[in-house]
């Protein structure tokens, strides 16, 4: 009876859901013997400092984020291709590939880019960077962005320099000059970017990570970490941002760190376009109950999609409060809890319960998103039901009076 | 709750033992900055509560979720003996012409607030990003406090006119709980005490 109640409440208040989507796919090897550590380090800065970051300030132009997060014995070449050619969007959806793992290249490789590896050892399964990009290039998305962060060598060796960098780890704050820069990287272009972390013949390498909260003799990889490090330099420092700004930089950046042994090289074919903004069309937002079967990543995005309804400080109180009202019904046992964890790192730096943690972002005009961590899940019939969530928060920064 | 009524035990004690060395400081930063998040939410709360611009019904609604920031969700807090130390947390106001801070329960004040004489209210704050924090002080086992301080700024409003207008120095008491669990340790951070000091026109 609360459902049907809570179900009509939606349909009268008209409950919006974002309509455009900025589809993530990432694959990270996470399990090699060799880089697999260094990879583990590479996914959680990734997520905590370009996509959360990147989905926060689209967030409220009307983007949600459909994340398909491949990491551990999942990323595989056929899981790989699978989700590639999967992949459905709207005209007006963005697309980013990243993929962090071995690299190789054949001498007889039509294109300076490398052949990502999977975690296979099977070289008839290596999958090209370069096939990702021509295929995402055919889903009629608006922009498509295909990153490969691996070797482009036949040796595919991972090498290691002294320290240069180390990671930040601070919170997330985003304020309106990232937001209208990454607005304008990725609602003011049409097209296809791919990039390699490595020219032909060049290793990808790692440096070691010196912070209080990464044990010692941690490494990550140098092309990342540079490619978060430039991108906040431009989001805070650049008026007239543009991807070539950007990747040039990012490319002078790791040749520079790596002594001239790693130099990026990149494709922007690229125009500059009519600033799209999503629609914020009304829809019933779908509260169909999580089960066993469905994919987990499926699941966050399920969550995910109605979080960002709740977070949405443009939407009328009312409207959030069913938002939240109707996730506490569709997705969190009685009991749930939530632990909340900084922007790096793994540290609960606070709790509440399901209820409380939803009535609070479903209040606060603060938050810009807020990302799914991980779930723990208990089964309530035939659906499931979340029992433990941890989630990170991305704030507004404004400006001070 | 217990330990939140041992920390008013050891509070009264006035205890306040630096942070141990060998908690990490990366670690006592985001526990610093979550502090400051928990008081911006705070200070996001007030200054909804008190707009008129928004329907009465929904800013009672943010009052009720306001509490659950604080000790004990803003209600009654208890000594370990369980008897009743005070209605719920202070909080300290202030005006131009009664400077001297004057101690309003909050589930008085939160209230209070929504209902104020001015036609158009105009409460902010600094931004979270701004606001200064103190380090960690141990005050128990697995109990830290810290102070956030930060500025507030009250305008009120009469047929689109500024009829009255100050800006306070305030100061938040904060409670971080550690938690023991499989996990690992994990931390609660709640709002206490919140206390005024100058208050001034600007």
């Amino acid at each position: 009876m609360k459902k049907i109640g809570l179900f009509i409440l939606a349909m009268v208040l008209g409950i919006s859901a974002h309509a455009q989507t900025i589809h993530w796919l990432t694959f990270i090897d996470t399990t090699d013997d060799n880089v697999g550590r260094i990879d583990i380090l590479g996914r959680q800065v990734l997520y905590n400092r370009f996509v959360n970051v990147i989905n926060a300030a689209l967030a409220p132009a009307g983007y949600s984020s459909d994340i398909q997060d491949y990491y551990g014995t999942r990323t595989t070449p056929e899981n790989c291709k699978e989700a590639v050619q999967n992949l459905k969007c709207d005209e007006k959806d963005i697309i980013v590939f990243y993929y962090i793992g071995h690299g190789t290249r054949a001498k007889s490789d039509p294109t300076p880019y490398p052949q990502m590896l999977l975690a296979s050892t099977n070289i008839d399964k290596f999958i090209p960077l370069s096939w990702v990009n021509d295929q995402l290039k055919k889903k009629g998305a608006r922009l498509a962005v295909t990153i490969g962060m691996c070797c482009n060598v036949v040796q595919d060796v991972t090498s290691k320099v002294s320290p240069t960098f180390s990671v930040n780890y601070g919170n997330t704050y985003v304020d309106d000059a990232a937001i209208k820069n990454i607005q304008k990287l990725f609602l003011e272009n049409t097209g296809n970017i791919i990039v390699s972390s490595a020219s032909p013949s060049q290793s990808s390498i790692a440096i070691p990570v010196t912070t209080d909260i990464v044990p010692a003799g941690k490494y990550i990889d140098l092309f990342t970490t540079s490619l978060i490090h430039v991108f906040d330099h431009h989001l805070k420092n650049n008026k007239n941002i543009t991807w070539e700004a950007v990747l040039d930089n990012l490319k002078e950046y790791v040749n520079d760190a790596s002594i001239g042994r790693q130099t990026p090289i990149y494709e922007a074919n690229i125009n500059g376009a009519k600033r799209v903004e999503g629609d914020k069309r009304q829809a019933d937002p779908d509260k169909t109950p999580l089960t066993q079967n469905d994919d987990n990543d499926e699941r966050l995005n399920r969550m995910v999609r109605l979080l960002d309804l709740i977070v949405d400080s443009s939407l009328k109180e009312e409207q959030r409060m069913v938002g939240a009202a109707l996730f506490k019904v569709a997705f969190l046992a009685d009991d749930a809890e939530v632990k909340i964890l900084a922007q790096d790192g793994d540290l609960v730096v606070d709790k509440e319960s399901g209820s409380t943690f939803i009535d609070r972002i479903s209040t606060s005009r603060l938050l810009l998103k807020v990302a799914i961590e991980s779930c723990k899940y208990v089964s309530d019939g035939e659906s499931i039901k979340v029992k433990e969530m941890k989630v990170r928060e991305i704030y507004k920064k404004k400006e001070n009076k | 709750m217990k330990k939140i009524r041992l920390f008013y035990v050891l509070l009264a004690m006035l205890i306040v033992i630096p942070m141990s060395a060998q908690t990490d400081s990366q670690k006592e930063e985001m526990l610093k900055t979550r502090a400051k998040e928990k008081v911006g939410q705070f200070c996001d709360y007030v200054s909804f509560i008190a707009s008129k611009k928004k329907n009465l019904k929904t800013r009672l609604y943010y009052v009720d979720k306001a509490k659950n920031l604080f000790l004990n969700r803003g209600k009654a807090l208890f000594d370990e003996d369980g008897s009743m130390v005070r209605d719920s947390v202070i909080m300290q106001v202030t005006s131009l012409k009664a400077k001297k801070p004057r101690n309003v329960y909050l589930n008085k004040y939160l209230p209070n607030l929504a209902q104020l004489k001015y036609p158009e209210v105009e409460v902010t704050s600094t931004d979270v990003a701004e606001m200064k924090v103190s380090n960690l002080h141990k005050i128990g086992d697995g109990l830290y406090t810290c102070t956030v301080y930060f500025y507030q700024y009250f305008v009120g409003k009469a047929d689109n006119r500024v009829v009255y207008k100050d800006k306070t120095n305030k100061r938040v008491q904060c409670y971080i709980v550690e938690e023991e669990t499989e996990d690992g340790l994990e931390y609660v951070v709640l709002l206490g005490d919140i206390y005024a000091g100058t208050t001034e026109s600007f």
